[in-house]
């Protein structure tokens, strides 16, 4: 008797834990679909193959890949830091990494328009690379939101590769940067290349710090999240609805992708 | 040759103080203590794990060399943890030729030109067939079994031509039989390839079978440290406690005989024997000190035995098997204190004592005073 008790509690714990699962599923699935109640499959192509929905995709496709690639070029060699090595000022680096999820992105947009209108920002303006309203700047937007994350996440990646094989490879006789690049690299490379899809799907969403800096100029600065506001503003509410169903099939579609992957080449 | 010469380190809240020991050449000398004695702090330590840690004083010589400011991949040895370390990502072979691809050494040819350190293909292949690996260099590591995991670990320290070994308790969690056999495949490489060893381990069995010098880290402190059979008498009483000896008994110095011996009074035991004063240091009449025997080292006799050591008689209160000795509790007649002893099972099934004759069978044991210590 107690078992069978025991076991219809166990039962209705499995149960209602899995039901909350499929309620988290269940909330985001009802809002997509009622994207479609004011899908029409006519206009739906028309829009989706127009020449400033088209840009807005590969703008923000190429955005989002340039400012990952920055964010894991510095991410890396940073959180490696963080992990592995005691020196002065960690703990206010550690924290800082933080600041993009502290204040709000248009907060960081606001900041980064600061900056340039700071000296050195003009400077930077008149002499480097031009980020106020251009592309550039949507790039920037979209490294300075990410950048924090991403080296959060690969410390944590490093953080749970004991370091005693890099000890044991140094023993061997490898360089610091020989048991980093052959040990630490390969080992952390599942998690890098999760950390970088989650940061690629992070930059391609980004709106507010983006919006910010670079401006809403279609067929310029217009990135995809860009467009789905400019055209909720001008009550495009079909536009809407596919921009946010491009957003979606590729940012969802991508991270499926890597988790089918991923599942069958553990080592990749 | 190794010598650690004063070394002491702070790592966190953790203190190593003052280690001073050597290893000579082509031998092994085990490190034993408790859990948390500083036993792989010291390992790291020596290694150069910690060479960033500013808390670093003393020296570590190897062959003469002050290595103590080299960083780990130029003292030349090599280092095994617990865990083995051994890379997930690479199979067996990529595994033990690791050293090799670091030191960027392409060829068989090119290796061969290292004969200092003895590093060739052939050397390694070689050391693979000695250890019984040769056959699954194309494993990877997630499929060996425990003991072929040790034996890809010591290949792998070996193969870069290391005659150096830092080994932190390889062998922990083994089963009993596995365990034996690496120690005998250990000692066998150690000799063949005249190999310095300083391995730490908390098992006293594996240190003793193991080592030739045996120091023992308590609590961040070298206790005591010597040839084995030095080792098997404790000299302080964190040692006695580390391995678990129970004949410990406070000793009043009587008097000095003619021949300059000591004569001792154990009052627990009502006991009085003559000991060599030189190993118990000068000592004045009336001083108290401890000294100790090991359970084994007393003997049993189902009558008063005529040698000239000194008996006890009493009763067995109870006793163990184990698997391969039996643990008996004696009291002598009118002492308060229990004796532990042990014996092999079969010399104590000759005993002929019974669980019905506990407490009731008469029974002498006889101490051998050469195998009395003192406890400092």
């Amino acid at each position: 008797m107690l078992f069978q008790v025991t076991g219809r509690s166990n039962i209705f714990f499995k149960r209602s834990f899995i039901l909350c699962a499929f309620a988290t599923f269940g909330i985001y699935f009802i809002l997509i679909l009622s994207l479609f109640y004011f899908l029409n499959s006519s206009t739906f192509f028309n829009l989706l193959l127009s020449y400033r929905t088209l840009y807005s995709l590969v703008l923000s496709l190429i955005a989002a890949s340039l400012a990952t690639i920055l964010s894991i070029a510095i991410g890396v060699p940073a959180a490696y830091a963080l992990s592995r090595y005691n020196f002065y000022g960690k703990e206010f680096v550690d924290t800082i990494l933080e600041l993009p999820m502290v204040v709000s992105p248009a907060a960081l947009g606001a900041m980064l328009l600061i900056f340039f209108n700071n000296p050195i920002g003009l400077w930077i303006n008149e002499h480097l690379i031009n980020f106020v309203f251009t592309i550039a700047g949507v790039v920037l937007a979209q490294f300075i939101t990410t950048m924090g994350i991403a080296t959060r996440l690969i410390k944590t990646v490093i953080d749970e590769i004991p370091q005693r094989y890099e000890n044991v490879a140094r023993g061997l006789g490898a360089t610091p940067l020989k048991a980093f690049m052959m040990i630490t690299l390969p080992l952390s490379k599942r998690g890098i290349i999760s950390a970088s899809i989650l940061t690629w799907a992070k930059a391609f969403g980004e709106f507010g710090a983006t919006i910010t800096i670079a401006g809403s100029m279609p067929a310029n600065t217009e990135t995809l999240p860009i467009a789905v506001f400019m055209r909720l503003s001008a009550a495009d509410i079909e536009g809407t609805v596919v921009m946010i169903l491009i957003l979606t099939a590729i940012g969802l579609g991508i991270l499926y992708i890597y988790k089918f992957f991923a599942k069958r080449f553990p080592y990749v | 040759m190794f010598e650690i010469i004063n070394l002491s380190t702070r790592v966190e809240n953790f203190y190593l103080k003052d280690i001073t020991f050597s290893v000579a050449t082509d031998s092994i000398h085990m490190i034993i203590g408790p859990s948390g004695s500083g036993k792989t702090v010291l390992l790291e330590t020596i290694a150069g794990f910690t060479t960033n840690n500013i808390n670093i004083s003393g020296e570590v010589r190897v062959d003469g060399v002050d290595v103590t400011n080299f960083p780990p991949e130029r003292r030349n040895f090599s280092y095994v943890p617990q865990d083995l370390a051994l890379f997930p990502h690479l199979n067996v072979e990529d595994n033990i030729f690791f050293g090799f691809n670091v030191r960027n050494v392409r060829g068989v040819k090119k290796v061969n030109q290292n004969q200092n350190q003895n590093m060739s293909f052939d050397f390694v292949i070689a050391l693979a067939q000695t250890v019984g690996i040769s056959s699954f260099f194309k494993r990877s590591i997630d499929s060996l079994s425990g003991g072929e995991r040790q034996r890809v670990a010591l290949v792998r320290a070996l193969a870069t031509g290391n005659r150096h070994l830092l080994l932190d308790e390889p062998f922990a969690g083994l089963h009993v039989g596995l365990k034996k056999e690496l120690w005998f495949l250990l000692k066998e490489i150690q000799r063949k390839y005249k190999l310095t060893i300083i391995m730490v381990t908390h098992d006293i069995d594996e240190a003793f079978f193991l080592g030739e010098h045996i120091s023992i880290l308590i609590d961040g402190r070298i206790e005591q440290s010597g040839l084995k059979r030095e080792a098997r008498m404790p000299q302080t009483m964190a040692v006695a406690r580390f391995y678990g000896l129970k004949n410990i008994f406070k000793a009043i110095v009587e008097d000095y005989s003619n021949n300059n011996d000591l004569n001792l009074y154990i009052p627990e035991l009502k006991l009085r024997l003559s000991q060599e004063q030189l190993a118990f240091d000068l000592r004045k009449v009336q001083e108290c000190l401890y000294v100790g025997i090991r359970s084994e080292d007393i003997t049993f006799y189902d009558n008063d035995n005529q040698e000239a050591h000194p008996n006890i008689r009493g009763k067995i209160i109870s006793y163990f098997e184990k698997d391969h000795f039996v643990m008996i509790f004696f009291k002598g007649d009118g002492l308060d204190t229990l004796m532990e002893l042990e014996m092999p099972y079969s010399r104590f099934k000759n005993l002929g004592i019974k669980e019905v004759n506990l407490n009731i069978q008469q029974i002498s044991l006889s101490i051998d005073t050469n195998y009395i210590f003192p406890i400092f």
